[in-house]
């Protein structure tokens, strides 16, 4: 699977961007604990920093149309698809249900950044999807 | 409506293995497999090019499945 990644330019690039997203979300997420939380930063600096890890983690969706977009292999394509409907499916009504059941029963709140953390882990469990309905579960998780 | 192919017989005529067939194509061996057991129906600028490689028509290679 990784071996055919790296021949593919639509590949490299879907790793180059995560790779990315992934480092520009840890650093900034570090500099959220290190400035805001230890050293009290404030006003609009902070907003500005404590908005970047969630900037970061959101260009996933983004990064993973641009897989979809960029994939000359329209079978590939039509996987991805479903996996991002897995995705998406799983992450909404998760949310949905849980909504409701924090408001109507005795449940803690969750922050809002699990969802996406949620639709990530959705990618996986579309890939799983597809290898089991499809035979093949494409070639980038 | 269900379509059915001809493409494994097609391939084992020509003794191509699906990796064969796939680089001829430009597309996955997953998307020959996909074809071929009937998960998958190709676009139609795609079944152009299976036509092409095989030298056939379209037709003579995707078939109405009546049953």
């Amino acid at each position: 699977m990784i071996g055919s990644l790296r021949k593919k330019p639509e590949a490299k690039r879907y790793l180059v961007r995560i790779a990315t997203a992934m480092m520009i979300y840890l650093v900034s997420l570090a500099g959220c604990e290190w400035l805001i939380e230890g050293r009290g930063l404030s006003g609009a600096p902070a907003f500005a920093l404590a908005a970047l890890p969630g900037i970061a983690f959101a260009a996933v969706p983004w990064i993973f149309t641009r897989l979809i977009v960029e994939e000359q292999d329209e079978y590939l394509r039509f996987l991805y698809v479903r996996q991002v409907m897995v995705a998406t499916g799983l992450t909404l009504t998760a949310a949905a249900i849980w909504g409701f059941l924090e408001t109507y029963m005795d449940l803690p709140h969750v922050p809002a950044f699990w969802w996406p953390t949620i639709w990530c882990l959705g990618l996986g469990v579309g890939a799983i999807v597809n290898k089991v309905t499809m035979g093949s579960a494409g070639e980038c998780l | 409506m269900p379509v059915k192919n001809r493409l494994r017989v097609l391939r084992a005529e020509r003794e191509w293995s699906q990796q064969d067939l796939a680089e001829r194509l430009e597309v996955s061996r997953q998307s020959v497999n996909a074809i071929e057991t009937g998960k998958y129906d190709p676009s139609l600028p795609l079944a152009f090019r299976i036509a092409d490689v095989f030298d056939l028509a379209i037709e003579e290679i995707f078939l109405r499945d009546a049953g």
